[in-house]
Formats: structure tokens, sequence, C-alpha cells
């Protein structure tokens, strides 16, 4: 009676093994196919150079804010840039979405979209089927909620900090600027598209779209870039700092070419 | 966390069809899936760890040159100087320290990836379970416009398959995921039941063990082994090797306390120092 | 033979901005790539860490002292690809480097080639030698950056 039984229960779990493995495979493969699963590893599709520094210079400007970006493209062009969220290591906002360098990781649990990218780094949150909070806490990332329009995920930003700017070269935005993507992927699944279209009246005189795109590199990893790890004066030497926003606090001395051992913090800072 | 009607709703496509297979084909196991997804959430440290000991309490065994170093490292800190610490400049604290740290992560499981997603200068530990790293490089995507792009004005265009493995446009290549050693290390990990075992090296020199000024060499090994002690109590033990660095393995167990409704928030470490507050709080 | 004429074209533009600026933190039209300048000397320190790597080298200055050149390489996690490590290089080592210069002529540069003592030669991302496979395109220059006028000229 015994025996009887104990075979009988291994033959149940062997069976229900095979039964969940192959119910694993089915669904895997339904996962790929589901039009509203985003998960995976992608590169962005354009990894031009300009295309990695400029969102594009066809924005609707304001003429002072043409004025200064035809400045910042000039001091970029000669070797020198605007201190920008980006170049001292910070979040970095649109362009942290916009512009990734290397491989990203989409996850999508519960109620969430998360994207990890590794170059620049940034991780983003967006909160599907939720409002803005009445009092968005400002941050360089901004609060992102997002719902579903059919297969396409639009994702709505606000909550912006105010200190990042769109693109490296340093199309701004103030904290009023309102972003709002529409992510869609490709029939055969290895094609993100997304259009991001920019309000931010206090730089531009209407709204102006963007789409980017990127494509599926399954097994890529997510390796760690810590841009902060050696802060470098040569490195900083070459900005213009316009405010006192990114000036450094931590710094390793090198004075033509001649490194210092020790990273030193402000002391009137500490 | 209960499966309750709303959260089955929420779980998607994908786990309300794994869902459904498993409590049909099984009635009597249960499934690893929806355990594991009770892990799902923001933790934060019961204890902050600021020098880790062994599980018996124990300064961890160091080897004499490692000890010289701790030693040093300890006294600069009493006179003032933590400049053998490059967390001072918001560098990051690296594994395992931002396990021992009282700022929340929050843990994502999914299939095949376990995330950590530490609020402290919003570090990511992603755990790469099987099939999730691939050392073989198929093109998942079509070619794309990339570096190798004739520049405008010439009249060219890119041949079919520029996307060449390891370029940035195209598939990883062979051995592109074996890449350098980093604060956070390479992390793969498998389920042996309602436990995560996490394998972690590939780490780099730079940082420290804990906020103490523990050191560590690029051999440092670490083990863990992740699990819920209770619904809101998650446990991880450790085993950390370093032959470098100490003259045996040892381990040490941290618990994190569920933060229902936690949110984890954007920390940026290098406005906390511009503003006269502590890289790492103590 | 259309591509040869066109790669060939914009090598010899190659004057401001060169090849793998996507991936070094700042910007690249500080350095010379027109030029290939080369040091030998003794490697003071290698500093394998972000967001670029550098080799600090001592370089004898010919009157029994010694000049510290910074030569740049890129990120770690980019360099590994191309066979760089952290045991690359270390104090004491002696290296030759070629390196396109700074353009203000201080001791630094970003690095092309580096031929450690054992005659192994690593490239940088800037290399001609770059070997195809992983990592950026070999010879590719990118588009000059454009021009945005401004809307109303500069107040004197």
């Amino acid at each position: 009676m015994r025996l009887a039984s104990r075979i009988g229960t291994r033959r149940l779990v062997a069976s229900v093994a095979g039964l969940l493995l192959a119910q694993a495979s089915i669904s895997a493969a339904s996962a790929a196919n589901d039009p509203r699963n985003f998960e995976g590893t992608w590169h962005r599709a354009d990894n031009s150079f300009t295309s990695l520094f400029i969102l594009g210079i066809d924005l609707p400007y304001k003429p002072e804010t043409q004025n200064h970006v035809s400045d910042y493209l000039e001091w970029f062009k000669e070797g020198r840039s605007k201190a920008s969220a980006h170049l001292t290591c910070r979040p970095t906002g649109v362009q942290g979405v916009t512009a990734t360098k290397e491989a990203v990781l989409f996850l999508q649990p519960p109620g969430q979209l998360i994207m990890i990218s590794q170059e620049d780094r940034e991780v983003r949150h967006v909160y599907l089927d939720q409002s803005h909070p009445k009092n968005v806490k400002p941050t360089y990332s901004g609060h992102s909620i997002g719902h579903w329009d059919g297969d396409t995920l639009v994702v709505d930003t606000i909550g912006y900090n105010g200190k990042g700017q769109l693109d490296e070269i340093g199309n701004p935005n103030s904290d009023q600027l309102h972003v709002v993507e529409r992510w869609s992927k490709s029939a055969d699944g290895n094609t993100l598209t997304a259009e991001f279209t920019f309000t931010d009246p206090v730089y531009y005189t209407k709204s102006f779209t963007k789409t980017r795109q990127w494509r599926r590199t399954s097994g890529a990893r997510i390796a760690d870039y810590d841009c902060g790890e050696n802060p470098r004066t040569d490195d900083f030497a070459y900005l213009h700092f316009v405010n006192d926003w990114f000036k450094p606090v931590c710094v390793r001395e090198v004075k033509n070419g001649a490194a210092a051992d020790k990273v030193v913090c402000d002391a009137a800072t500490k | 966390m209960n499966v309750n009607v709303t959260t089955f709703h929420r779980w998607g496509m994908l786990g309300r069809m794994g869902a459904l297979a498993t409590l049909g084909f099984c009635a009597i196991c249960a499934p690893a899936s929806a355990a594991n997804l009770q892990m799902d959430g923001v933790w934060r440290i019961e204890k902050p760890v600021f020098a880790v000991k062994t599980l018996d309490g124990k300064t961890p065994p160091l080897k004499p040159e490692a000890a010289r170093i701790y030693a040093a490292h300890q006294s600069a800190r009493k006179a003032g100087d933590t400049s053998f610490d490059s967390a001072t400049w918001c560098a990051s604290v690296g594994m395992p320290r931002i396990l021992f740290i009282d700022y929340p992560f929050q843990l994502v499981v999914r299939e095949p990836y376990v995330a950590f997603l530490h609020q402290w200068n919003w570090w990511t530990r992603i755990v790469y379970l099987d099939g999730a790293l691939s050392d073989s490089a198929p093109a998942d995507g079509p070619p794309a416009v990339g570096r190798g792009a004739a520049p405008a004005g010439s009249g060219g265009t890119p041949p079919a398959g520029s996307a060449r493995a390891g370029a940035p446009n195209g598939p990883p290549a062979r051995d592109a995921n074996k890449a350098a050693a980093g604060p956070m290390g390479l992390s793969k990990g498998r389920w042996e039941g309602d436990t995560l075992v996490i394998d972690t090296d590939t780490l780099s020199h730079l940082t420290l063990l804990d906020g103490a000024g523990l050191p560590h060499s690029q051999a440092l090994k670490i083990t863990e082994h992740v699990s819920l002690r209770s619904p809101d109590v998650l446990v991880d033990h450790l085993r950390l090797e370093d032959p470098e660095t100490f003259t045996a393995p040892w381990e040490t167990e941290v618990t994190y306390r569920r933060q229902r409704n936690g949110v984890i928030e954007e920390d940026v470490c290098l406005d906390r120092i511009k503003n006269h507050q502590p890289a790492v709080k103590e | 033979m259309k591509s040869e004429l066109l790669k060939t074209l914009w090598l010899a533009s190659l004057g401001l901005l060169a090849a793998s600026p996507a991936w070094s933190h700042h910007s690249t039209a500080m350095f010379d790539y027109a030029k290939t300048e080369s040091v030998t000397g003794t490697v003071k320190d290698f500093q394998w860490t972000n967001p670029h790597s550098y080799i600090q080298v001592l370089v004898p200055d010919g009157k029994g002292g010694h000049t510290e050149w910074s030569i740049e390489i890129g990120t770690p996690t980019h360099m590994a690809r191309l066979g760089w490590s952290k045991q690359s290089l270390k104090p004491g080592d002696q290296v030759t480097i070629s390196f396109a210069p700074m353009k203000d002529g201080s001791h630094a540069g970003t690095v092309k080639t580096a031929t450690l003592a054992d005659g192994r030669v690593l490239v940088g991302q800037n290399s001609e030698l770059t070997p195809a496979g992983p990592g950026p395109a070999r010879g590719t220059a990118p588009p000059l950056f454009p021009t945005l006028e401004r809307a109303t000229p500069k107040q004197p």
C-alpha cells in the first residue's frame, strides 16, 4: 500500500514537473509575444555621434534660448562644455532616457515599468495606473506615471527640479517641463519606439516631438559605471560653471599632468 | 503579500498564465514563483552595520597586511581624515557595504532577473539568473544605424549587418559580459526553493567592506542566501571569501524589515555633501 | 572603393573631433587627434577608474629629473573589451605610449597605443589600430557638430 502510493507520488511529481516546464516555456514565449511586455535588455538603435549629444537644434526656441544654445554649442566645439548634471555625475533626467549609450534593462513588475541604464547610470520608475502626487517633490528624473493606450504605453512626467537639461550640449529645460512619451514594441518584438513630446513654456514657444528607438540585445549585462569614482580636477577644468550647483566638493588635484595621491574634500564644506 | 483578486489581476498576462497553470496542474506544490514574489517590496535594514562582524560577533580574520591597512584606516578616521574611504566623495559604497547602510532598497523579483534598487545614490544591483546573460551573440534586432554610418552628405549608407558584435548598436559580443570589475560586481543567482542564492565576484578593489574601513581585494567572492524569515522580515546570510585579505572565509547575517507603502526616493549623494551632510549616514 | 575614398577623406578631415567621444565623459575636442606624440617612461600610477582611467607616467626630462604625464584611456567597461585590465600596468612598469596630445600643450593626452615591457601592444579607443570586432568602428570620424545661429547678435 505504502510502496504503491510512493510510486504514485513520484509519477505525479514527475508529470507535474514536466507540465510546469512546459508551462514555463509557453509562458516565456507568450511573454516575448506580448506586445505590452518590454522586459529585457536593449541598446539605442541610433548611436551616431551627434544623436547622443544633441536632441536637436531645430527646436521651437524663444530667442533668448536660441542665443544660449548657440553659445553652448560653440563652447562644446571649442572643447569646453557647460557644467551639467551629466558631466558632474548626477542623474540626468531627459538625457538619461533619450541618449542611453550602453545597455538598458527594462523590468516590469506589477504596477511599474523600471528602466535601468548603464551609461549614463540611471534608474527610472514609471508608476502604472497612478496619478502624480499633489505636491511632487522635484527631482532630476521627475515623477513618471504611465497607462496603456491599446498596446502603447503612455508615460507622463512632471516634477523636474530644473537643474537638468535636455541633452549634452545644453538644450535647456526648466522645472515646468512636461514630457509625454509613447512607447510601443514592433511586431517581431525586437524594437522599441518611443515618441517624446516636450512642453516647456519657459524656454520654448510650443511643444515638440522627437523619436528614438532601441534594439533588443538579449543577454547583455548592465555593468557598473561609477562616474564619480575619481573626481580629478583635469576633468572639471574644461567646464563652464554658470552657477554653483555642480562645482565639486571633493577633488584629486591634477596640475599639468601631475596627479595628487589623495582626493581631498573642501574642508569648509565637511 | 496575499494573492488576492486585485493582486492577481495586476500581475499581467505572464503572471496570470503562470499562476493559473501552476494552480491548475499542481494543487499540492506551492509554486516557487508566488513565494518568490513575496520578496518584492521595499526593505530597510533593521540594525545598520558600521563595523561588520562575523556570526559569532568577532572582527573578520584579517591577514597581517590587511590588518595593518585596517588599523591605518581606523587611526585616520580618528584623526578626522576619511580620504581612505572613497564613499566620502560619493564613489559607490559597493557590495557588500550597500547592504549594511541605513538606506532602503526595493527588491524586484522577475524572471530571469532579480534587482536590488538601492536608494543610496540610486545604485542598482542586478542578479542574473539562468538565461539572463549570454556569451554568444545572436543579433536580436536588425542591424541599426550606428557609428559606422557614413557622414552626412557623402551619399554612402552603412552596409547591411554593420552592427557588429560588441558595437554599441549591436548584440553583445563574446566575452563582452565578462567585463571590468566594478563596485557592485557581477551577481549570478539561482533559486533553491524559496531561497535566492547569489554568487558575486568581479568586484573592484576601490571600495571598503564597511564604514569602519575593512579592506578587501579584487579576489573577493560573496555568496548570499536571501530568504523571508517572516512576511515582513528578509534575511541575507552572507559568506565572504577573499584569500588575499582574510585567513579564512567568514559569514555574517543582516535582516531587513518590509516598508509597507515604501517608495525609493531619488538620492543624490553629491548634492548631500554639498549641503554639508555626510555621504553615508552612520 | 567608394567607401575607401570616403574613409580617406574623413581621416584627412580629422581635425577637431574624433572617434569614441560619445563614451568619453568630457568633450574630446580638447585633444588634437591630428597629432600623435609618444613618451617612454615609468608608470607612477595606473588609475583604473571611472569616468576614465589614467596612466600617470614619469618621463625622464633629459636633465636628470622627470616630468609626469597624464594619459587618459576610456572607462574600464569599454577598455576591458579591448583587452585592458586593472593588471595591465602597475607602478614601476616601463611603458611607451602613443597618444593624441592636449591642444593646450599640457602634459596630458588620450591614448592611442601602449606598448608594454614584454612587447604587447594595447590599443585605445582612438587608435587606428583598433581591431574590427568589439569596440568602436575603426577609422570612423564623426560628423562635425552643427552650428546654431544666434537669434540676436551678442551684446558687446
